[in-house]
């Protein structure tokens, strides 16, 4: 009872810290004084969770990745119950990333969509973890479903980054804000102290947002093994 | 090792007379690429000046659907008729396994491919025969067949595994078509070795770093 | 302004989504488990078929 009220005051503190982001993001942050349109300027703040769900939805199929391993490792299907969580938020968050992002391009960049590496590394993950969870879905055993869901999961995160570096060799028009900006990239800005604030605050109630809705998913999926249990009791009662 | 030596050319030996005998794998994958060949060359009309810029392009896709047609027999074979369960039976590393059906797929890959090089040669009018791409033929080749052996054997297992396969492998060799296209196109423009030294890199590091994977984690796949 | 409100309105409903999957998948889990345990202990009750 005790750990489910936790929860409960984490998922209170979650919204709290969203909502305190999202005043931030709209009307705290100040206006990127370089950009040329009020469009632009408007636009300029979807930036902030833009980023925050990228930074998370990464982080999602990190834990993914890890908790395959440790599956393979310990043998242990609670490993496998966390990457499958961690698959399905990342997932979500991602679709999030790249439909916000094309919102955010069509006003700035003036198209939807353009084949620059970050956005191909984004959309070639997001068909990973979409076939990662076809592939779960199309097992019936779990302990088989876990371990071929682990050896993929390993194998989609570390091609991950030989994608983006085999689309970096191609020139990038994605403005880099954090770390060093490249030459041609359109729509940067410089980070304005309040700006960065409102950065740091969007991704840690995002994290935290990303952290509970896992808790959340994982409890649930701690169900389904129970549900299984249960099942089994009543068939071996009959026999 | 010597055992493991044996093994893999024990079967790797069995799968070469089975598709001497069948010719199953390599009619399939070279009349089915030879068909995504004549549509290209219908859907793009193809004037002298964009050649150049569309076979590294076309030739690619097409390799990668031959492969891809030729992984997905790969193990379904012995599935079907249940002799998987006497390989796994078999004394010695399991891995001797994977590397030998590994070396099956490239070998069945580059048999094809050798005969789809003059077809596009001929049909494009360009000139293919160049040290440049035909390494790059045989790196792509060699990092497309060792994952995709992989994931073939995870596929096979799998409920719609003929629609799985290809959608778990192209996403994941998604850097090893991209860099062999960029080699080729590379080549066929006449681009200067340092031009290219970036995109050799990363195809032989994926190939080695996805092929040592692949024999470690292949254990795991077929463990029962 | 059109790209801002609808960009935040697809984060919102992101977030929406989710929290809808997880508590309906919890919801019915918990009803699935109260099912089986009552299925259960009614059999305990002398309806035991062995």
């Amino acid at each position: 009872m005790k750990k489910k009220s936790f929860l409960f005051w984490l998922d209170v503190l979650t919204a709290a810290l969203i909502l305190a982001a999202l005043y931030m993001a709209l009307v705290y942050a100040p206006e990127a004084a370089n950009l040329p349109t009020r469009t632009e300027r408007l636009a300029q703040r979807i930036f902030y969770f833009h980023v925050s769900f990228a930074w998370t939805g990464s982080v999602a199929f990190l834990v993914t990745a890890l908790g395959g391993l440790l599956y393979l490792i310990r043998d242990n299907l609670k490993w496998d119950m966390l990457a499958f969580s961690s698959a399905e938020i990342g997932l979500v968050f991602l679709s999030v990333v790249i439909v916000t992002g094309s919102l955010w391009a069509k006003p700035t960049w003036n198209t939807w969509w353009t084949w620059d590496p970050r956005l191909t590394t984004v959309s070639v993950a997001w068909l990973l973890y979409a076939a990662y969870l076809m592939l779960r879905n199309a097992v019936e055993d779990p302990a088989r479903r876990a371990r071929f869901a682990a050896v993929y999961g390993l194998f989609s995160f570390l091609s991950i980054p030989l994608t983006l570096i085999s689309i970096r060799l191609w020139r990038t028009i994605h403005p880099v804000i954090i770390g060093e900006g490249s030459q041609g990239a359109q729509g940067g800005f410089h980070l304005a102290p309040p700006m960065f604030q409102t950065l740091m605050v969007s991704l840690l109630a995002v994290t935290v947002l990303y952290v509970i809705l896992l808790l959340h998913r994982y409890q649930a999926e701690l169900l389904t093994e129970d549900v299984e249990e249960l099942r089994e009791k009543i068939l071996t009662s009959y026999q | 090792m010597r055992g493991s030596l044996n093994k893999i050319a024990a079967i790797l030996w069995k799968d070469i007379r089975s598709e001497w005998r069948s010719k199953e794998f390599f009619s399939a994958m070279f009349i089915f690429a030879a068909l995504t060949i004549f549509v290209f060359n219908f859907a793009f009309e193809l004037h002298i000046s964009n050649r150049k810029a569309v076979v590294p392009g076309i030739m690619w896709v097409a390799f990668a659907f031959a492969g891809e047609l030729g992984l997905s027999r790969s193990f379904a074979l012995e599935q079907d008729k249940g002799s998987f369960s006497g390989l796994l039976l078999a004394p010695g590393d399991r891995s001797a396994i994977y590397v030998a059906k590994a070396l099956g797929n490239i070998l069945f890959m580059l048999v094809s491919e050798a005969f789809l090089l003059p077809m596009i040669m001929a049909l494009f009018n360009v000139n293919l025969a160049n040290t440049t791409i035909l390494l790059t033929v045989l790196a792509g080749t060699i990092g497309f067949a060792s994952v995709g052996t992989l994931i073939s054997a995870i596929a096979v297992n799998t409920r719609a595994r003929e629609v799985l396969l290809p959608v778990l492998l192209f996403p994941v060799v998604l850097p090893v078509l991209i860099a062999a296209v960029y080699l080729t196109s590379g080549a066929l423009n006449g681009a200067s070795a340092a031009e290219l030294a970036g995109w050799w890199k990363l195809l032989l590091t994926y190939d080695l770093f996805f092929i040592v994977l692949s024999v470690m984690v292949f254990d795991f796949v077929v463990e029962e | 302004m059109v790209y801002l409100v609808t960009a935040y309105a697809v984060f919102w409903l992101g977030i929406f989504l989710l929290i809808l999957r997880i508590s309906m998948k919890e919801k019915h889990l918990q009803d699935e488990i109260a099912a089986l345990r009552e299925f259960l202990n009614r059999k305990g009750d002398g309806h035991d078929t062995r």
